[in-house]
């Protein structure tokens, strides 16, 4: 146990020193995503599935998002600069707009 | 009950009589009185005045029935008025109707002469035209001009159409140019074969009784004319003349002209004479009625000839097992020229259906006569029926005791009343002897009726003969007891016998029986009584239930979540201040402007797609919007990306 929270520990330390701030920026928005979609989950736990496409639209559009974040991450690390040669993180800011809005059509649709 | 079996023997009795004749080569029926004056009614609705063909077949049809027209003048003058028509048509209807008139004015002769003149002479004209102007050209008495010339459109027409109303019509107009008519003579054979044979009785064309009324007119007026037998046989005339009789019932003027025409063609031509032979007695023979009559006369119900003929029953064979019971039995003439009768029950026949076959034959013999050989009719032959013998009483179900049975003469009724009670069967024992022949016989109802005179229910039961002919009748008041609907009381039991043969099917009041059935508790009668209740009774009603609405959240619950759902956004804000986002280096360019607010546009749209839009006009406003945020996006971006590189 005592290990766990030394490793936990030293993440924290590495994650808050290392971390470029665009980065960070993008990973708080990833917590925001992965808590809306925690909540809809318990609230649909809670009182069952009716309508049970509302939920679905609302539960797929927080896992999407949080998809298309991570990609929006990867694509803008310098780190992966090599991975993704040719690539500008412009570029990948551009699809993560053009993918969010086809995401929020059909969610928008599937909503009913 | 009674009604009903004494209508089934009416019944029976009704179609034996009008069974139809089952010979092929004979007639089966005649003009009667009563059809020609049917026929006249028709006619007589013409003598409003109102329409000329209707006149004309009225006026034609009255000459043939030997009736005196009314009103003479006024059709006269009605003729008179029509007659300055130019239509061929029209003009055979006056002239023609004129001529039967012999009226006495006088038409426009030379008018119409010149008018059907052109008519014969246009190369044009179709059959039925020329055939009116011949026709009425004959009846003005004027000649008819060139015959080969005519004979040469005639042939032409008829290459073009040789339907069988253009034959018709030209045999008629054949038939009036004398000797020259041979051209046509041949064709009839042509016009025969098309003829449909029907239930292998009737031969008819297709069209029905005008065109074959005209066909076989004109054939036969035509053989007359060039003095040569037609193509047509014995049993084909006699087929035809069947079919005629059977449309005698026809309701137009016209078709009640043609047949008229066609039955008096039939009876006055050179070359057939069909015959009628058909039944006037009753088809029932007894010994009340020993005497089967018959008919022989032409179509029209004329004797055949002045001299009597020699009527003889080849034979009478028994309907069933064929047996045949006279051969070549004479009729004797009566009153009426054309009846002739003869005892059938001489021979003491056995009772049953009988089919007769009649032939007629002239002391001259005639070679145009046909269809007077081989006609067959049908008689019954019925007897009386005597029921002897009968004995009732009851006896036990179980059989342990002898049946205590009871003698009953007919008509009495037995005088005490019998009791039986649900361990005991009701047993009547009787036999029916034929009284002509003094032997057991079966019918076709035997009947043992039970009538409550005060339910006024009844119920029937049949009585079956054994091998030996004596009838039984057998009732298990134990088992039947439900049919009775356990009621107790007293019954009349009936005998009912009832045969097609029977000349006295009686219904005779035998006894009075007081029957006895077990009480049922009251659960097991109240659900007999519900079961059949139930079949007639309305149905319980159904009542739709419409689907029920799911389960919502209480409100409370939806709202406390819709704020929850706000706090990760709230976290997401504090994360970012804590971090330090700013737009310090937001880029105040058209294009970075541009592209913000086409992307809050997209969105926007989308929210008002989800109120309102359907997705084309979404896809519509998308791609408006998408391409501007797209250009002012692509150049905003690119702008950073050289910026960065720098």
């Amino acid at each position: 146990m005592a290990n766990l929270s030394t490793v936990i520990g030293k993440f924290y330390g590495e994650y808050v020193n290392n971390t470029p701030k665009k980065l960070k920026i993008i990973d708080s928005y990833l917590l925001y995503v992965f808590l809306t979609g925690v909540i809809q989950f318990v609230y649909c736990c809670l009182v069952g599935t009716f309508p049970f496409n509302s939920f679905l639209s609302g539960f797929i559009s927080c896992v999407s998002c949080f998809v298309l974040a991570v990609c929006l991450r990867l694509q803008v690390n310098p780190q992966n600069k090599n991975q993704f040669y040719g690539i500008s993180p412009e570029r990948g800011f551009a699809d993560f707009i053009f993918a969010h809005i086809i995401l929020h059509i059909v969610v928008m649709n599937f909503i009913g | 009950m009674n009604s009903v079996c004494w209508c089934v023997l009416f019944l029976v009795l009704g179609i034996d009589l009008h069974m139809p004749v089952a010979g092929t080569t004979t007639t089966a029926a005649y003009l009667a009185d009563t059809d020609k004056a049917r026929l006249k009614q028709v006619f007589s609705g013409a003598w409003d005045l109102k329409d000329l063909p209707s006149i004309h077949y009225a006026v034609l049809g009255y000459k043939l029935l030997g009736q005196t027209v009314p009103k003479q003048p006024e059709v006269c003058k009605t003729l008179q008025a029509a007659a300055s028509t130019t239509s061929p048509e029209t003009l055979y209807y006056v002239t023609n109707a004129w001529r039967s008139l012999a009226c006495s004015g006088s038409l426009p002769v030379s008018n119409i002469a010149k008018a059907l003149g052109e008519v014969l002479q246009k190369e044009t004209s179709t059959v039925p035209d020329l055939f009116y102007a011949v026709q009425s050209l004959n009846n003005i008495g004027q000649k008819k001009g060139d015959a080969a010339k005519l004979i040469k459109t005639l042939q032409a027409a008829l290459k073009k159409d040789d339907s069988l109303l253009n034959l018709g019509y030209s045999f008629h107009i054949a038939a009036q140019l004398g000797t020259d008519g041979t051209f046509a003579f041949d064709r009839i054979e042509d016009a025969i074969v098309q003829a449909d044979e029907v239930d292998s009785r009737f031969l008819q064309f297709e069209g029905g009784l005008s065109i074959t009324a005209l066909l076989v007119s004109g054939a036969y007026k035509l053989a007359g004319t060039v003095n040569k037998p037609p193509p047509i046989t014995g049993d084909q005339a006699v087929k035809f003349a069947n079919y005629f009789l059977s449309r005698r019932s026809v309701q137009t003027l016209k078709g009640a002209y043609m047949l008229l025409e066609v039955l008096n063609t039939l009876i006055n031509n050179k070359f057939h004479l069909p015959a009628a032979i058909t039944l006037v007695s009753p088809a029932a023979v007894s010994l009340e009625q020993p005497r089967v009559s018959v008919r022989v006369s032409d179509l029209l119900g004329k004797p055949l000839s002045t001299e009597p003929l020699t009527v003889t029953a080849e034979s009478a064979t028994r309907v069933g097992d064929e047996v045949v019971v006279l051969s070549k039995k004479k009729f004797e003439p009566t009153a009426d020229k054309t009846v002739y009768s003869v005892n059938l029950m001489e021979l003491k026949p056995e009772r049953g259906f009988y089919k007769l076959s009649i032939s007629a034959a002239l002391a001259k013999p005639d070679p145009r006569l046909v269809g007077n050989v081989g006609a067959s009719l049908t008689v019954k032959v019925m007897c009386a029926v005597a029921v002897e013998n009968v004995e009732i009483g009851t006896v036990d179900a179980d059989q342990t005791t002898q049946a205590k049975l009871t003698k009953v003469v007919y008509p009495n009724k037995l005088p005490s009343k019998l009791e039986a009670d649900s361990l005991q069967k009701l047993i009547m024992k009787f036999g029916l002897k034929d009284k002509n022949t003094g032997k057991l016989m079966t019918v076709h109802q035997a009947f043992v009726r039970l009538y409550n005179p005060k339910t006024k229910q009844e119920i029937i039961f049949v009585a079956e003969p054994d091998s030996s002919k004596n009838y039984k009748f057998d009732l298990d008041l134990g088992s039947k007891a439900a049919e009775f609907g356990h009621l107790s009381g007293d019954y009349s039991l009936e005998l009912i016998v009832g045969d097609a043969v029977l000349s006295n099917s009686f219904s005779w009041e035998v006894a009075t029986v007081h029957l006895k059935f077990a009480e049922l508790n009251i659960g097991a009668a109240a659900s007999a009584v519900t079961k059949d209740a139930y079949l007639y009774a309305p149905k319980p009603e159904i009542k739709h239930l419409f689907r029920e609405p799911e389960r919502r959240p209480p409100v409370f619950v939806s709202n406390l979540f819709t704020g929850l759902v706000c706090v990760p956004l709230l976290i997401l804000l504090i994360l970012w201040a804590k971090l330090g986002i700013n737009i310090s280096n937001f880029p105040f360019s058209l294009s970075a402007i541009g592209f913000h607010l086409g992307l809050g546009g997209i969105f926007a749209l989308f929210g008002v797609f989800w109120l309102q839009l359907n997705m084309f006009q979404t896809i519509k406003y998308l791609l408006c919007i998408g391409i501007i945020t797209f250009l002012c996006g692509n150049k905003m971006l690119a702008k950073i990306a050289s910026e960065h590189k720098r």
